[in-house]
């Protein structure tokens, strides 16, 4: 029996189309993929996103375990700031990404909903074998022992906000003292919305401006409602999984599992930002280091087709007849009206106009590598 | 309710026969569990086409469909139109979105096929396991 969200029924009332999505029963689309990609990039989209796991981080060493645990220099981040990073192993590779947000008195992580049993445990044992004083709590779990010490003092759900008219939204429905407009991008503020305390986070995961919102997960449907009345004339629809991955591919963001895995490390996946091998130790630290040293034997690149036929996770990539990697995720691109996609190549491939091809179902056809991402939007 | 003149597969594809020659396509069905269509790659004239074999492939944004030939024979004629407008799919399955004409060459294997009314039972069974 798969999870399901406490918005599941609300779904299911909408029309939406339900698929497994590791392990949980979610929305795929509702009206469809390309008009909710559109919707997202033009007005206002709202996201159940209550399957992403939650971990946080308490006690006097938060920051400490934070730290060593994620590739993050969490110790130089100032309260209310929030990065990405990777939770590696010691060889480097992900175990999964996550963003790190560094609040005043603790840390919570925002992690896949793949990853939520075995990053628990791994953020735990960690904990453990460091000796930290410090506690990880599952916060999306009623059950979790120390949920009563968790910032809500309950089970949280989240929900994103995404678009241009993502803040005239919220802004509607936050308290007094929250101001919308002074929180910069990848920050974080304690607030309320519908007068329900609540973490407010500038970020996403489609490339837009836009927010993301935890909560007690008891108020899910009643948020869901307020956020889907104040968007009205705003916009506002609902957002599946479908354009969501839409939405992250043209972005260039990685998905776990596709671009990120624990046989691939953050720098094979340019994603040297949230990699931060300036600071001080952390779990992984000498084998990316090591690894910067010799050298990558993959990297990841975007790359456009010239067919009209769409590139899929898994498709091999050819050069000269010759194998030389494969497709991690590929999609028709609505925004962008052409078809995309990402993968791993030698390094000798993955500069920008460098050409490879694609084998699509035994048909092949021509590549070129293009700067990541495909879609940026206008500031 | 879909046309009643024309013969239905499991797979989702209709078929109408008009004495040696059938005109094929998707049915609205298919099309709603695609949604979001972006590519059609069609099959050339005079390919052969096998009963139940694939003979077309659907991309839709997410993922990639086959379609399978309802009956064997020869194409004799592709929708050249549905290339750059497929809404003509999305819109009229049953019409202007049809995809291959062939000439039938195992007039029996049509007995095979469902009728509208078996495949609307067909279609209600498989919307209650989706």
């Amino acid at each position: 029996m798969n999870q399901r969200t406490p918005l599941y029924d609300v779904h299911v009332a909408l029309g939406a189309r339900i698929v497994d999505f590791g392990g949980w029963d979610m929305p795929v689309q509702y009206e469809g993929i390309i008009p909710e990609t559109h919707a997202t990039r033009r007005k206002v989209g709202l996201f159940d996103i209550g399957h992403m796991g939650r971990i946080e981080i308490v006690g006097a060493d938060h920051l400490k375990a934070a730290d060593w645990v994620t590739t993050c220099d969490v110790l130089a981040v100032k309260p209310g700031r929030i990065k990405y990073g990777i939770l590696s192993t010691e060889r480097g590779t992900a175990i999964d990404d996550l963003l790190v947000y560094a609040d005043v008195d603790r840390t919570h992580l925002v992690i896949n909903a793949g990853g939520r049993a075995g990053d628990l445990a791994h953020v735990r044992e960690q904990i453990r074998v460091k000796g930290f004083d410090a506690r990880a709590i599952q916060a999306t779990d009623a059950g979790d022992p120390n949920i009563k010490d968790s910032y809500l003092g309950c089970a949280q759900h989240m929900l994103a906000l995404q678009g241009p008219n993502s803040q005239m939204l919220l802004a509607k429905l936050v308290d007094a003292t929250t101001d919308l407009s002074k929180l910069g991008y990848y920050r974080m503020t304690r607030g309320q919305v519908i007068g329900l305390r609540a973490i407010i986070s500038r970020t996403g995961y489609t490339g837009e401006d836009g927010f993301e919102v935890f909560f007690d997960a008891r108020e899910s449907k009643r948020m869901w409602a307020a956020l889907v009345e104040a968007g009205h004339d705003l916009g506002v629809k609902p957002i599946g999984l479908g354009a969501r991955d839409a939405l992250r591919t043209e972005a260039g963001m990685p998905l776990y599992g596709h671009e990120l895995d624990l046989e691939t490390t953050p720098l094979e996946a340019r994603l040297d930002f949230g990699v931060q091998l300036t600071g001080g130790p952390f779990l992984g630290k000498e084998a990316l280091e090591r690894q910067k040293r010799e050298g990558l034997k993959k990297v990841l690149v975007g790359f456009e087709v010239d067919t009209k036929r769409v590139p899929r996770n898994g498709c091999p990539l050819v050069k000269d007849g010759k194998p030389v990697g494969v497709v991690t995720s590929g999609t028709f691109a609505p925004t962008l009206d052409k078809n995309i996609g990402m993968g791993f190549v030698p390094p000798s491939l993955g500069e920008p106009g460098q050409r490879f091809d694609v084998d699509i179902r035994g048909g092949i056809h021509g590549c070129t590598v293009v700067p990541l991402p495909f879609y940026k939007r206008k500031k | 309710m879909r046309p009643a003149d024309l013969k239905y597969t499991k797979s989702h594809e209709w078929v109408r026969v008009e004495k040696d020659i059938a005109t094929s396509g998707i049915s609205d069905f298919a099309v709603a569990a695609l949604s979001d269509l972006v590519y059609v790659d069609m099959p050339a004239v005079t390919d052969l086409l096998e009963q139940g074999q694939p003979f077309a492939e659907v991309e839709s944004v997410k993922a990639v469909s086959d379609v399978f030939a309802p009956l064997s024979g020869e194409i004799v004629e592709v929708n050249e139109e549905i290339g750059d407008n497929l809404d003509l799919v999305a819109k009229d399955p049953f019409g202007a979105g049809w995809f291959v004409k062939f000439r039938i060459s195992h007039p029996n294997e049509v007995e095979g096929l469902m009728s509208a009314e078996q495949y609307e039972k067909h279609c209600a069974e498989e919307a209650k396991h989706h």
